[in-house]
């Protein structure tokens, strides 16, 4: 929970010298413009429809004009506010250094001075969970395995591009209606292994706070916070994603308090509420256990480990 | 009239004498709000009504959909202050005002995009917009809105000199286009920045005890 210092370190800064506590006692606040929707024209867009709307940020669906294919607009509502911006910008440097058919794929980004937005490949799909739970037949255990591997190659690669996305979880796990092949999304809070992009990050926005979902989230990060996020971090989350799909269940009973949480990561491990199933096999409790460990150094030392043992696994599995 | 003057007007912090609502004991003023009092609620609503107004506003509702909204903050208030009761593990009376308020604008955008002849449930649409926003929005609106009441508040106990100088600050002046137009010299400015500063800095820690006192259920 945020205390009151933390309220007014959030309000006056943490740097005397900074004039920034200035603009929350001004009297000409502004409230957000309506966006420029015409503007994207002039790139060649026609926009079909705005399909979501958050607090900061307003999703809409266009048309290349050009070639006819779908693309989402992700934009800020202006004035945006400076966390939403470091944000968009951080999702900005992530995507634009990555291609993969695995990763939403970033096309353009259009710079409206005050605001930027994003031209990214549109998805007809679902998440992954959804994905599992809604089909006519039901999804079999191979075929799960198979598309949680897909998940993890996309990771690997981004862990081999230097960028850790620190937030996976099913619902940034999108499948293709059409391939049923995997896309991750939302890179907003990824982070950066190599020395230069972090020092630029640094230099702005990065502290050691605690990022990310809980529920998805390794013991480590939620005691230490986001200095203590590493590979075997991300091993963790998608060993739980794993384990949800499988089981229907989370491998912890966790309470929607934080504090729940790490007392339920550090004390109990996964064991817990584990239980054998029908489709629970010696091999697959195998993964759980070298993906879900409490230690980081005993699980899986890459995604492309764990990758291999969802493949192995597949191969084997029946029909 | 400005937000500021509004303010002002309504004297949020410290409320004048005409209103009660911190001046009786935290129990009582929870207790009045669950048996549905009439002054009890008049009083909340004139101390967080701006608040959770200019909140929809920054959630992208315009006019009516604003007043939709606050109604529907109030109904939910009226159903669940009753049964609020103060737990560490959940969060500052903050917390739970904004869930309320996130929930009542979630709930306005669902149904508005229920409404879109476009495709509009697909997992993709829904979590490219980042569900946590509405409640940072919350935050950051109850911070400056300590703010807004803390300078209201200060504004009649500044000198006319300090009162001067602190608000061409917050109009964008630079220290130098001050000291020419007040004739102070840098460290005079800088002075009053800073004791400005400091006085708004104990208001607003004052007002938040205050505001967690009260609505904090022993």
């Amino acid at each position: 929970m945020t205390s009151i210092d933390d309220d007014l370190d959030a309000i006056f800064g943490v740097d005397p010298r900074s004039d920034a506590w200035l603009q929350r006692f001004s009297t000409q606040r502004r409230y957000p413009d309506e966006p420029e929707v015409d503007s994207y024209a002039l790139y060649g867009l026609r926009l079909v429809g705005e399909v979501a709307s958050g607090g900061q940020g307003i999703v809409y669906r266009a048309q290349d004009a050009v070639s006819g294919s779908h693309l989402a607009l992700k934009r800020l509502r202006a004035p945006a506010r400076f966390a939403a911006v470091v944000r968009l910008e951080r999702e900005i440097l992530a995507l634009t250094r990555l291609r993969h058919p695995g990763i939403v794929r970033v096309h353009d980004v259009i710079d409206h001075g005050e605001v930027k937005t994003i031209v990214m490949d549109w998805i007809d799909g679902r998440s992954i969970d959804a994905w599992t739970t809604h089909r006519v037949q039901p999804t079999k255990l191979h075929e799960l395995l198979r598309v949680f591997a897909e998940v993890c190659d996309a990771v690997h690669y981004a862990h081999q591009r230097g960028v850790l996305h620190r937030d996976l979880k099913p619902s940034n796990i999108l499948i293709d209606d059409r391939s049923d092949t995997p896309r991750i999304i939302d890179f907003g809070i990824a982070k950066f292994m190599d020395e230069a992009t972090v020092i630029q990050l640094t230099s702005i926005t990065e502290t050691h706070e605690y990022c990310g979902t809980v529920r998805y989230s390794c013991p480590e990060v939620v005691a230490e916070g986001s200095r203590a996020y590493t590979i075997a971090s991300e091993v963790y989350s998608l060993g739980v994603v794993l384990y949800e799909l499988v089981s229907g269940r989370p491998p912890y009973d966790l309470g929607v308090a934080l504090s729940e949480a790490i007392r339920a990561g550090l004390t109990q491990g996964f064991n817990a509420r584990f239980r054998l199933t029908r489709r629970c096999t010696r091999a697959l409790r195998d993964i759980f256990e070298r993906s879900l460990a409490r230690a980081p150094r005993r699980r899986y030392p890459t995604v492309a480990d764990l990758a291999d043992a969802a493949r192995r696994l597949a191969a084997s599995a029946p029909d | 009239m400005t937000e500021a003057g509004e303010y002002r007007q309504l004297g949020w912090w410290p409320l004048p004498a005409k209103h009660a609502m911190f001046e009786t004991t935290h129990q009582a003023f929870l207790s009045r709000l669950a048996r549905h009092d009439g002054e009890a609620w008049r009083h909340f609503v004139v101390v967080y009504g701006p608040l959770i107004r200019s909140y929809g506003l920054k959630s992208g509702l315009q006019g009516a959909d604003v007043d939709d909204v606050v109604q529907s903050v109030w109904q939910s208030l009226s159903e669940s202050l009753p049964r609020f009761r103060y737990d560490p593990e959940r969060g500052r009376f903050r917390d739970y005002l904004g869930r309320i308020a996130a929930n009542a604008v979630r709930r306005f955008h669902a149904n508005r995009a229920a409404r879109r002849s476009t495709r509009l449930d697909t997992d993709v649409a829904r979590h490219l917009v980042d569900d946590g926003d509405f409640e940072d929005l919350f935050l950051e609106e109850w911070r400056t809105h300590h703010c807004q009441a803390a300078l209201a508040a200060l504004r009649r106990e500044l000198s006319a000199t300090s009162l001067d100088v602190f608000t061409a600050l917050l109009e964008g002046a630079d220290i130098a286009s001050c000291m020419q137009r007040f004739d102070l010299s840098r460290d005079a400015v800088y002075k009053i920045r800073d004791r400005v500063r400091l006085r708004l800095e104990a208001r607003i820690r004052e007002q938040m005890h205050r505001e967690d006192d009260y609505f904090h259920w022993a």
